[in-house]
């Protein structure tokens, strides 16, 4: 039933300018993207603190809505071009008298979708700079650059609000004593994707959902702790879903993962393509030195770290460049106790244990094609692809026992040259098969630290129960 | 936006001499390969369109086995193989003219072999009478083009949705109730405006002369060839390299209540720049010509969602496309049968 927009009635106790926009809708999983779409407006306006939006978005945690489409409002940049998508998505909800739970869906995802935007030389500049030099101050980057610090600075902020731009790290779970793991499927006929969807969001150690609409292949990602017994039963329980829920499926293991960009390729305007990722196929030419500095392999439990050093690397994924106090903050919302000097040291312990891979992360560039590609193929093939990989515009791979996983983020000029090339690779001996996937609307992942909410941390480390990973159980 | 008007009326239209209209054409023709054709009812020809495609997740040999077979047929004026399509499988879009009593049951059966073993791919058609033609400039700034297929084209077709009953049915065909039976020399006409809509009576004596049927008094194929102009032959523009690059072809299977979804497409159809539209009952093909900056996921993704379980909706980018490959001949063969149905000894003297 759709109510008058006069009978709103919001989850969460504050007030916006924009409430008369908000539609009143009965469907608990609508009313979750509007209350996301509602903090954030709030925290733009000044109207809630971002304590108070960090309160909330652990509390929306908790909705079932959160484990399908993880979004945490409190982490979004505050932006104006931003909050002025979603404020027009939202007029033209009620231009349309749109209530249904997809268009909502729609209307907060399309608001995402980084837009190009003109990109000033200067910025290009920092961007490039930061995208080789991830982890360097702004002082390094204007020293290398040859302008202020504060040029640097207003160049940041400015990508950040044009481009989305984002200091991170990938993390070696393992040395936590945490597995990851991806299983890409195919839904057996009559098997319904909601009902997958909903079970795997269940599951207390799914980290991600890929559903595509448009066909019957997706994906997931899982991560827990354990040793093997606990390894083997997960990998049990998906054996016994193969032939019911799933037609196919390949579980991956993680053992590396890598990231790379290439923005030399773009000149501010236009992108090119770099002609050398042709010779992919062409095995007689050696494929490109893989950059340590770009490339992360995963080297098992690691001694001294603990859960706590976990959690804390969990925040730096989040903001790469959060300091020392604001992750204490953050930690003591979360209702855990810490000195911003413990901060420190184990941000210290956890850098000098090599099992951090810093990145910047950003979009609005021209790259608005993306695909994944599941390559199972042989060990030379993969050291092959992931050379060849670092001359992509932007690409991530997540290196498994089985091959990789890899999503590459492309301009649509190039879209059919470079899906069309990575595809024939199926043609080479050693590479067992590649399944594209569009991954359009891709909803993010669920923070490692509310994933480990469900594991139980001791001086040994994390641990859960093998009975509780039997995610048949959640997909019968 | 009115391909009948001649140079004379746009020179009018226009505010502008006719030596500008003139000379602005011409450089249309050189830049653009601007033309005005004609759509003809086919069946007035006794000649139907069978339109669809075949589909392989992975055997992409046997499509290249079936394109090839396509490409021989004389009467397959259209494939387009798929470079990539929302559902990540492999394609071939595919149009013929087929003759109703000599051909096309012997193409259908050909279509359905390569369904079954050992070429097992799944193949989906249906015929029309024809395909429609649009060409729609509001997004045209002389230079670029700016479409907005986001989120207000999804919201706009939602709210559309639910009122497709009250869309206008297509606009009615040209109706032959004005022009009487065709004779054959009408018949050798219409093959000569289907490949220009302002073709002249020169075109056409010299096309019925090819038949060997005689030529009627100038005044009198004057006449009928401007009657049959306006009442059996509707104009389209057809061009080139416009900024244009990205030939999407969206497939649509349609389940729903009196075909819900397509009429919810065919309603948005006349705005897009360029586009085609061959409609059946269950089947219907889009064939768009979009610029390289629409994001054709994200594009698929939206008529999905619209779609809901009322329809599979595919997108496919399209090369190694054989559009618009000469009619001429197959409409002359059928001409020739109409010939030797209705005169045996013209035919004769014909052949």
């Amino acid at each position: 039933m759709v109510l008058d927009s006069d009978d709103y009635h919001p989850i969460y106790d504050f007030t916006t300018p924009y409430d008369h926009l908000i539609p009143a809708v009965d469907d608990p999983a609508a009313q979750f993207y509007l209350e996301v779409i509602r903090v954030y407006l709030a925290m733009c306006e000044g109207v809630i603190s971002v304590r108070k939006a960090v309160e909330i978005a652990q509390r929306l945690r908790e909705h079932p809505e959160f484990a399908k489409h993880p979004v945490d409002p409190s982490i979004l940049p505050v932006s104006a071009t931003l909050k002025a998508k979603l404020i027009e998505n939202l007029e033209t909800l009620q231009r349309y008298n749109l209530y249904t739970l997809d268009a909502i869906k729609s209307a907060y995802s399309f608001a995402f979708m980084v837009t190009d935007a003109p990109l000033r030389p200067v910025d290009l500049r920092v961007l490039q700079f930061f995208s080789e030099n991830p982890e360097a101050t702004n002082y390094d980057a204007a020293e290398a650059l040859n302008i202020v610090p504060r040029t640097v600075g207003r160049s940041i902020q400015s990508l950040r609000e044009r481009h989305g731009l984002r200091f991170s790290y990938l993390i070696d779970t393992t040395a936590f004593g945490i597995h990851s793991f991806m299983l890409f499927f195919k839904l057996s006929d009559g098997v319904r994707w909601s009902d997958v969807e909903s079970g795997l969001a269940d599951f207390p150690f799914t980290r991600s959902i890929l559903r595509t609409t448009m066909s019957e292949t997706g994906y997931a990602s899982f991560l827990f702790p354990g040793n093997e017994n606990r390894v083997h039963a997960f990998e049990s329980s998906i054996n016994r879903l193969v032939g019911r829920v799933f037609e196919q499926v390949t579980l991956h293991s993680q053992i590396g993962m890598a990231r790379t960009t290439a923005l030399s390729l773009y000149d501010g305007n236009r992108w090119a393509f770099p002609e050398q990722l042709e010779s992919v196929l062409d095995t007689s030419v050696p494929p490109p030195r893989i950059d340590s500095n770009r490339t992360l392999w995963c080297g098992g439990p690691k001694r001294g770290l603990s859960p706590l050093d976990f959690v804390i690397a969990s925040q730096l994924r989040i903001d790469g460049r959060a300091s020392a106090r604001k992750i204490r903050d953050n930690l003591r919302l979360m209702g855990i106790d810490m000195s911003a000097p413990s901060v420190a040291y184990s941000i210290r312990k956890i850098r000098e244990r090599g099992i951090m891979l810093p990145f910047v992360a950003f979009g609005g560039v021209g790259l608005s094609t993306n695909f994944c590609f599941e390559i199972v193929c042989d060990e030379s093939w993969k050291q092959r692809i992931l050379g060849f990989s670092q001359l992509l515009p932007s690409s991530f791979a997540y290196l498994s026992d089985h091959g990789m996983i890899l999503w590459i983020d492309v301009p649509s000029m190039h879209q059919v040259r470079y899906y069309k090339l990575f595809r024939s690779l199926e043609n080479e001996n050693g590479v067992h098969f590649v399944q594209p996937i569009m991954t359009v609307g891709l909803s993010g992942s669920r923070p490692m630290d509310d994933l480990s909410r469900h594991w139980n941390a001791s001086d040994r480390g994390w641990s859960v129960d093998p009975s509780v990973l039997d995610l048949s159980r959640y997909l019968y | 936006m009115r391909p009948w008007l001649r140079p004379a009326a746009l020179s009018e239209d226009l505010g502008l001499s006719r030596s500008a209209v003139s000379q602005l054409l011409r450089s249309l023709v050189r830049k653009t390969g601007f033309r005005v054709k004609g759509l003809l009812k086919y069946p007035l020809l006794d000649m139907t369109v069978v339109f669809g495609w075949a589909q392989s997740e992975d055997d992409t040999a046997t499509l290249g086995k079936f394109t090839r077979w396509l490409q021989s047929r004389p009467g397959v004026y259209a494939t387009a193989r798929s470079a990539l399509t929302s559902m990540m499988d492999n394609r071939v879009y595919f149009e013929a003219l087929l003759h109703r009593n000599r051909e096309l049951s012997w193409f259908l059966s050909q279509l359905r072999r390569f369904a079954r073993k050992p070429y097992l791919l799944e193949v989906l058609f249906e015929t029309s009478t024809g395909p429609q033609h649009s060409f729609y400039l509001a997004d045209f700034d002389g230079s670029s083009w700016n479409i907005n297929l986001s989120f207000r084209f999804e919201a706009a077709m939602s709210a559309a949705r639910d009122y497709t009953d009250i869309f206008p049915e297509s606009e009615d065909e040209p109706t032959s109730a004005t022009v009487g039976s065709l004779t054959p020399a009408d018949l050798a006409t219409l093959t000569v405006l289907e490949n220009s809509y302002f073709a002249t009576y020169s075109d056409a004596a010299a096309e019925i002369r090819l038949h060997g049927i005689p030529v009627p008094p100038g005044r009198t194929l004057r006449r009928r060839l401007t009657l049959l102009r306006k009442s059996l032959v509707r104009p389209y523009v057809f061009v080139r390299d416009i900024g244009l690059p990205e030939r999407v072809i969206v497939s649509v299977q349609d389940w729903s209540e009196g075909r819900r979804i397509t009429r919810l497409l065919e309603g948005r159809f006349s705005q897009f720049p360029y586009a085609r539209l061959l409609s059946g009952n269950q089947l219907s093909l889009f064939d768009l010509s979009l610029p390289a900056c629409v994001d054709v996921a994200h594009f698929a993704q939206s008529l999905v969602r619209l779609a809901g379980g009322d329809a599979q909706i595919c997108a496919s980018v399209t090369e190694d496309r054989i559009v618009g490959k000469e009619l001429l001949p197959v409409l002359r063969q059928a001409v020739q049968l109409r010939i030797r149905q209705t005169s045996p000894l013209t035919a004769r003297t014909a052949s």
